[in-house]
């Protein structure tokens, strides 16, 4: 696939003359572009997983199968989508697709029958200009024009012209009979993503999805999910160990996110998530002054722990979370009541938990983990 | 009208046993000569000396050792006065009613008595009212010839007995505005208004001292008792203790907020050490992958680890800004601490100002009762004064109510100086700076030429004065010694003679002057005329001789043992 992109955007950036002399061009800027395309991919490849996370349990293939391939895990056998990714400044036409083999090579797709193939698609950042012919009334052919800019346009809606034309591409590429030729499966996929703006627009959507889920998540959080999610998306995209024919299980777990694995970093996030000390105070209903202040000061050494020491913040905070989910808070149970409790579960698991973390530091975790919605009331 | 007049004066000189005799008239006497030193003079002085009085002899003039028999007649009733140095003998007719060698206790008392007249002055020493001698009986009556003339009323020996203001105060008896009673209530007036004076100083001081004490007392202990200070003392000393142990929270909270403002500090300074690029590996691609099978977890890739780092990068400014708030919170308690630190400690120190708990109890509770009792001491002391006053007050307001009734002073004031007036006119010595100086109290001394005119005008104006108010009062001989002493001119002299012999409001009238016929041209029909013409012989052997019987007699009654008490002079 790389070779792809290299021949796609790339196709005239070294060029030879047949005869005489030799022109050199330096190209400066197809390499930044390369790498902003892969980082569209990763933009648009979570903006999708954020659309179908509610619907769909998955596992997203990044450049493998395709630039993104996306299977549906929910039941066997697994169904599959593959997507073309395409960017341009104006508009690609559809005689571009047909010029670059890119109906040919999602078509290509269809011949493998392990899985159900769900959707071919061919996603864009511009729109599709159709060129077509038509007869009018009088029996004279006429040239159109028409743009699909929809989220998602069914190839088979298109103008009869179009449609044919793809059919002739793909029956001689493939060298497939034109009436064998299906393009039920083929879809055009206008994506709101932009060149220079595709991860703000991604964080965009994904705040929007985590809001909803959780009003109380702060700016911070969300971007911390995204930036992870980003990089889990990233660090599969780019890993190249794979052969073109390796089994599927190696495929998915050297270039596969599981659903699974979004579902943790949202979870991990807000379990880590320090809510403003204020409103930590005010959740904490302290009786004094005195009070307060050490509820401050286990806050900022907790924020110093997570900073400093994440092995041994992890430890004790997925500790104070399995305390948590053991010993849930009861409705009117005052906060340090329920501190006491989650504090005797912590530090009965290591006699040194009582030394390294007070009742005020375990109360802050506590809260925390509350207001981020992690954990209720029962 | 009462009057006196004498009728007789026999001098006898007991050693060299001369004698001078002179017979007086009612009416004008006048004793007279050519020469100088025939003894006019000195026959005046011995009528005033026969009575009591100290006069100015001539120093060659051995009194001592002269008798002096005076007859005097007061109101038509005879008395001879004997004086022999100063031993007296009184006789009414020839009985003796009166032996003396005391001038003030005995031969005034009898003279007064005889009088009529009594004459009281304020002694010296307390200010008390006393039978004052002969002599200002007399004040107004005698011009002597050195020492008349000069400053009135200064005719006669030791006045000075008396305070120079109160000597004159004799004149009110003479003019009736004065009699015992009215001397002593103004007397009383003043002593009363001098008392009240003494005790208004008192009450001022008073009222410093008490004032000076309360300021004093109110800054103790309000306490009436040993108990109450105690409670009054524990009490400060409660709050002392208070605000020690307040001090000792606020420094222990103080020390709190400052450790733990250090604590943050050196959190936030951990967490800006931190790398940025502090992120997990990329994952290793000969590195085994673990996953779960299930959920597809990848157990190698820590995902809590990533979103961990994620966070912790995206973070930075939030966690600043968490760690910066804190800090603010205890930056505002820390201050709000120290201020009430500062004003805990500033208390403490007022009350250990006001109530200082180093002081012993006892010695705070006497001093404090002490004060307090010399306080109320005073203030009664003040109560009693302001009583004493008020009484004195009210004295004082029915003496001038009762003055006032009997006051006739001024008005007859007021008519002597008229008299004056019209005297000094007369003589030709007026002058507008006397206008508002006529004073019976205070006389105008004559000056130069015109001394004896001023001073006999004033005399003068005095028996018009009591002439023109009809004065029961005695009326004595008037004895004028040389009035044209200093005179040059004839018409003065003239003048002044014609002044004294106007006088008829006198019963008598004994003027010495030279040449007396030179310089009075009125009827002198009824005048007696003594003319002396032995120049310092006044006395002879034979007047002695004459008078031998009587005078051995009274020289035995003097050195009689008997009537004098054994001393002998």
């Amino acid at each position: 696939m790389a070779k792809d992109i290299i021949k796609v955007t790339g196709t005239k950036s070294l060029t030879k003359k047949s005869s005489g002399k030799k022109q050199v061009k330096i190209d400066k800027t197809s390499g930044a572009m390369a790498y902003n395309r892969l980082d569209m991919q990763v933009s648009q490849a979570l903006y999708m997983a954020i659309e179908l996370y509610d619907s769909l349990d998955y596992i997203f293939v990044m450049d493998h199968y395709d630039d993104i391939t996306i299977f549906d895990v929910s039941k066997k056998p697994y169904a599959v989508s593959y997507y073309q990714m395409k960017t341009h400044k104006k508009s690609i036409s559809i005689s571009t697709v047909l010029s670059q083999d890119w109906f040919a090579k999602l078509y290509a797709h269809l011949q493998q029958k392990e899985w159900i193939i769900k959707e071919l698609g061919l996603i864009t950042n511009c729109q599709l200009d159709v060129d077509f012919k038509v007869i009018d009334t009088k029996g004279k052919q006429k040239k159109q024009h028409k743009s699909y800019d929809k989220d998602r346009t069914a190839f088979t809606g298109m103008p009869q012209d179009v449609v044919d034309r793809i059919k002739k591409d793909i029956s001689t590429k493939l060298e497939i009979p034109i009436e064998e030729v299906d393009l039920t499966k083929f879809v055009h996929m206008h994506t709101e993503l932009s060149i220079g703006r595709h991860r703000e627009i991604a964080e965009g959507t994904l705040s929007e999805f985590l809001y909803k889920k959780n009003s109380t998540i702060t700016v911070e959080t969300v971007k911390a999910i995204f930036d992870s999610m980003f990089r889990l998306l990233s660090d599969r995209q780019k890993y190249e160990g794979l052969g073109e024919d390796c089994e599927f299980d190696s495929v998915v777990k050297y270039k596969g996110v599981y659903k699974s694995e979004f579902t943790k970093i949202m979870a991990d996030a807000l379990l880590i998530s320090m809510p403003p000390v204020r409103d930590v105070v005010n959740a904490a209903q302290c009786i004094t002054k005195e009070e307060e202040n050490k509820l401050c000061m286990a806050y900022v050494r907790v924020l110093e722990d997570q900073q400093s020491k994440p092995k041994a913040y992890k430890i004790i905070v997925l500790k104070v979370k399995e305390a948590i989910d053991t010993l849930q808070i009861k409705v009117d149970e005052p906060i340090s009541d329920y501190a006491l409790r989650i504090c005797r579960f912590v530090y009965s698991s290591n006699n040194n938990y009582s030394y390294l973390y007070g009742p005020d530091y375990i109360k802050v975790m506590i809260i925390c983990i509350i207001l981020n919605g992690v954990s209720h009331r029962v | 009208m009462s009057e006196t007049y004498f009728t007789k004066l026999l001098i006898a000189d007991l050693i060299n046993k001369e004698a001078a005799y002179q017979e007086f008239t009612k009416g004008f006497n006048v004793v007279t000569g050519h020469e100088n030193h025939v003894g006019k003079s000195t026959i005046l002085k011995s009528i005033l000396h026969a009575l009591g009085t100290e006069v100015y002899f001539s120093s060659k003039w051995t009194s001592n050792q002269k008798l002096y028999v005076l007859v005097i007649n007061v109101n038509n009733v005879k008395y001879n006065l004997a004086r022999w140095h100063n031993r007296f003998l009184l006789f009414k007719g020839n009985a003796l009613v009166m032996v003396t060698d005391k001038v003030t206790k005995g031969l005034a008392q009898k003279l007064a008595e005889i009088f009529s007249f009594y004459v009281y002055l304020p002694s010296k020493n307390n200010k008390e009212l006393e039978l004052a001698p002969p002599a200002f009986t007399f004040l107004p009556y005698y011009i002597d010839q050195d020492k008349g003339w000069g400053e009135m009323y200064q005719s006669f020996l030791k006045l000075d007995q008396y305070n120079k203001a109160d000597r004159l105060q004799c004149l009110y008896y003479h003019l009736g505005i004065f009699n015992k009673d009215t001397l002593a209530l103004s007397n009383e007036r003043d002593d009363l208004k001098r008392i009240f004076d003494q005790k208004l100083d008192e009450e001022n001081r008073l009222r410093i001292t008490i004032d000076n004490l309360t300021k004093e007392v109110n800054n103790l202990v309000p306490a009436d008792n040993l108990d109450m200070l105690n409670e009054n003392l524990r009490i400060s000393k409660d709050r002392i203790e208070n605000s020690i142990r307040k001090l000792g929270d606020l420094r222990n909270k103080i020390q709190e907020l400052e450790t733990m403002l250090h604590e943050n500090y050196y959190h936030a300074s951990i967490i800006k050490k931190i790398k940025k690029n502090n992120q997990p590996k990329e994952l290793d691609e000969n590195e085994t992958c673990l996953r779960c099978p299930n959920c597809g977890y990848n157990i190698t890739k820590d995902i809590f680890e990533l979103v961990r780092s994620k966070y912790s990068e995206v973070n930075k400014k939030y966690i600043y800004d968490q760690i910066e708030y804190i800090n603010n919170m205890i930056s505002a308690d820390l201050d709000k601490y120290k201020y009430d630190y500062i004003q805990t400690m500033q208390q403490m120190k007022q009350d250990e100002y006001v109530y200082n708990s180093n002081r012993d109890e006892y010695q705070t509770y006497l001093s404090q009762s002490g004060l307090r009792a010399t306080l109320d001491k005073f203030n009664k002391n003040l109560t009693k004064l302001l009583g004493e006053k008020e009484e004195i007050n009210n004295k004082l307001t029915q003496i001038r109510k009762k003055m006032r009734s009997l006051d006739s002073k001024h008005e007859i004031e007021d008519v002597y100086r008229e008299y004056v007036k019209s005297n000094f006119r007369k003589l030709d010595v007026w002058d507008e700076e006397y206008i508002n100086n006529i004073e019976l109290l205070r006389p105008i001394k004559g000056q130069g030429g015109q001394v004896n005119k001023i001073v006999l005008a004033q005399f003068s104006a005095l028996f018009k004065t009591m002439e023109h108010y009809r004065l029961e009062q005695m009326r004595f001989p008037f004895v004028v010694d040389s009035p044209r002493t200093n005179e040059s001119s004839e018409l003065s002299s003239q003048e002044i003679i014609n002044i004294v012999f106007e006088l008829k409001m006198l019963p008598q009238v004994i003027l010495a002057t030279t040449d007396f016929e030179k310089y009075y041209k009125g009827d002198i029909q009824d005048f007696n005329i003594i003319t002396l013409d032995r120049p310092n012989h006044l006395l002879d052997e034979g007047t002695y001789e004459q008078n031998r019987e009587l005078i051995d007699r009274l020289m035995a009654y003097f050195n009689s043992n008997e009537l004098f008490g054994g001393k002998r002079k």
